[in-house]
Formats: structure tokens, C-alpha cells, sequence
């Protein structure tokens, strides 16, 4: 038998992607007939097979639980997209006249958007694997997250503000950066959090 | 016929491999008696699938073993046909073999 590790982001994926009652099972399976005498590409392989027959399963067993999150879901990215952040603009387009709210509202409320975005289809799948994701350390991991970036974030953003306004070539593009990767970090460190810290913490890891 | 109660061709090819598989029959020896015998690689979430639906449909069942170190402390889920599995492979087979009976192009090809 080989003392090989499976690829680590076949695995993760495997871990966090196939929800249903088997899913011990077919990870040990993998596992097992891994270890004894397939590569990488086979595991791989099993893994991208493994996955959307096993969310199209659980959606079809369970349809109308699945189809109300999804439903939920999309209420919720209407809710905050199309009508809460219009409406805080429009609230702070009261304050605009002064310099400083204008400031607040252009380069501190706009990366909103690009959050929820960024969030939402990491909740989703959350909702999908709900059997292994730990909500509670992914929503901490945001949070710490957010607090480690604030103050980098806002220089940062105050810095390409001004360059923006200075009509330096290419602010704008890296403006259009920072609002789409800036977000990126807490989800990335939440995901890290919950991966880190099992809902089961008896649950057992992969060997090697 | 009533709706699902029927096996689809890959829940019945798996059902057959869970047979000859018999007592000890988890996702791994079933995929691996598939692909012997057929020759095609069977995907062991697919095998999975199946077995899931042949248990939702009643003709299959399945138990959990013990867990070991190489499966990274997970359990075995052994399955075994039901007897309405049994029943309805049976079936299966006596449909499908009236339907050869009934080509004549493979008539001509015998003779």
C-alpha cells in the first residue's frame, strides 16, 4: 500500500462538495483504492465525477428544501443588491455636498457590492455542503479578516481615489482591482477558518 | 408501470455487480467487478448514485462496517439486493431477453 496523500484541492473539494448520507463512504472508498494503486489523475478524475452526481442526488432527494435556499438565496442577493445599497447610496447622496461623506460614499460604500457578491456564492456553497461547513468559524474568519484589511483598505482606496482623480493613466483600472480583489481576502481567510476548525470535531482527516 | 420502480441501465448493471460481488460488496469491489466485466472505468460516486437510488427504490440495502486506518478512520457501507432487487433484476432480464428474441436482424445474424 502507498503512504501518498491524495492532491490536497482534489481532496478539499471532495470533503467540502458531496453532501448525502454515503459521503463517508465514498471518501473512504476513494481513499482506499487511492492509497492502494491509482495517481493523481485518477483521483482527480473520480473527484470531478464524484461531485456533480452526488449534489444532482441530494437535489433531486431533497428538492423543495433545496430549491427554498436557493430561492432564499436569491431573495437575499435582490434584497441587497437592487435595493438596500441603492437606498443607503441614495442616503448618503444627501450628505454628498459635504467633501468627507462624498469621499465615504464613493471609496468605502461602493466595495459593498463587490462583498456581497464575493460572499454570496461562497454561502451557497455553504448551503450545499452544509454537512461539513462551519458557518461559525467562516463568519469569524470574515470578520477577522475585514478588521486586518480595514486600515490597509482604506489608505489603499483614499491613495487610488486621489490618483483617480488626478487623471493618472491606469488608476482607474487598478481602482476596478482593488474593488474586486480586496474582498477576496476575508472570504479566502473564512474559508481557511472553517476548513480549519470542523463542525465535527471528532471527524477524521485525511491519512499521510 | 409505475413511475421509479423500474432499474435503469447503469442500476442495472450495478445491481448485477453487487451480486456477484455478494457478501463483501462497497463501492470499491463493486466498481472494480464493473469495470472487469464490462470494461468500462465506473466512476465510484456514479456507483454510488445508483446504489443510491436502488436503495430509495427499495432493492438495496446497506450497512455500515467497521472503520480502518487506510480509509482515514471512514467506515465501509456494505450493500446487499433486496429481495424486490432480486425480483425486479429477474424481471429485467426476462424483458430484455424477449426483446432480443424478437429482432430478426440478429436472427439473420446467427444463422
Amino acid at each position: 500500500m502507498r503512504s501518498a496523500k491524495p492532491p490536497v484541492l482534489a481532496a478539499w473539494l471532495l470533503e467540502h462538495l458531496t453532501p448525502g448520507d454515503k459521503h463517508d463512504a465514498l471518501v473512504g472508498d476513494l481513499l482506499e483504492e487511492f492509497q492502494r494503486r491509482r495517481s493523481a489523475g485518477w483521483f482527480w478524475r473520480q473527484v470531478l465525477c464524484a461531485i456533480p452526481a452526488s449534489l444532482f442526488h441530494e437535489i433531486r432527494a431533497h428538492w423543495v428544501a433545496r430549491s427554498v435556499e436557493l430561492g432564499l438565496t436569491w431573495v437575499w442577493v435582490d434584497m441587497l443588491v437592487f435595493h438596500l445599497v441603492p437606498f443607503l447610496r441614495a442616503r448618503l447622496w444627501v450628505m454628498a455636498f459635504e467633501p468627507h461623506a462624498r469621499i465615504i460614499w464613493r471609496y468605502v460604500l461602493t466595495p459593498f457590492s463587490p462583498w456581497i457578491l464575493t460572499v454570496l456564492p461562497v454561502l451557497l456553497v455553504a448551503y450545499l455542503s452544509a454537512r461539513n461547513f462551519n458557518f461559525l468559524a467562516f463568519v469569524c474568519g470574515i470578520v477577522v479578516g475585514v478588521l486586518a484589511i480595514a486600515p490597509f483598505t482604506f489608505t489603499l482606496g483614499r491613495d487610488l481615489a486621489l490618483l483617480v482623480a488626478l487623471g493618472l493613466p491606469g488608476a482607474r483600472i487598478m481602482m476596478c482591482w482593488y474593488l474586486a480583489l480586496i474582498p477576496a481576502v476575508p472570504v479566502v481567510v473564512g474559508i481557511w477558518a472553517a476548513q480549519l476548525i470542523k463542525r465535527k470535531p471528532g471527524a477524521a482527516k485525511f491519512p499521510g | 408501470m409505475r413511475k421509479d420502480t423500474h432499474l435503469g441501465e447503469f442500476e442495472l448493471i450495478v445491481a448485477l455487480a453487487l451480486l456477484r460481488v455478494g457478501d463483501n460488496a462497497y463501492g470499491v469491489p463493486i466498481a472494480r467487478e464493473i469495470e472487469e466485466t464490462t470494461g468500462r472505468e465506473a466512476g465510484i460516486g456514479s456507483v454510488y448514485a445508483a446504489l443510491d437510488r436502488l436503495e430509495n427504490k427499495g432493492f438495496a440495502s446497506s450497512t455500515v462496517g467497521e472503520p480502518t486506518p487506510e480509509r482515514g478512520g471512514r467506515a465501509k457501507r456494505y450493500f446487499r439486493l433486496t429481495n424486490a432487487g432480486l425480483r425486479e433484476v429477474r424481471q429485467t432480464r426476462q424483458a430484455l431477453v424477449a426483446l432480443w428474441r424478437r429482432l430478426p436482424e440478429l436472427q439473420r445474424d446467427k444463422a
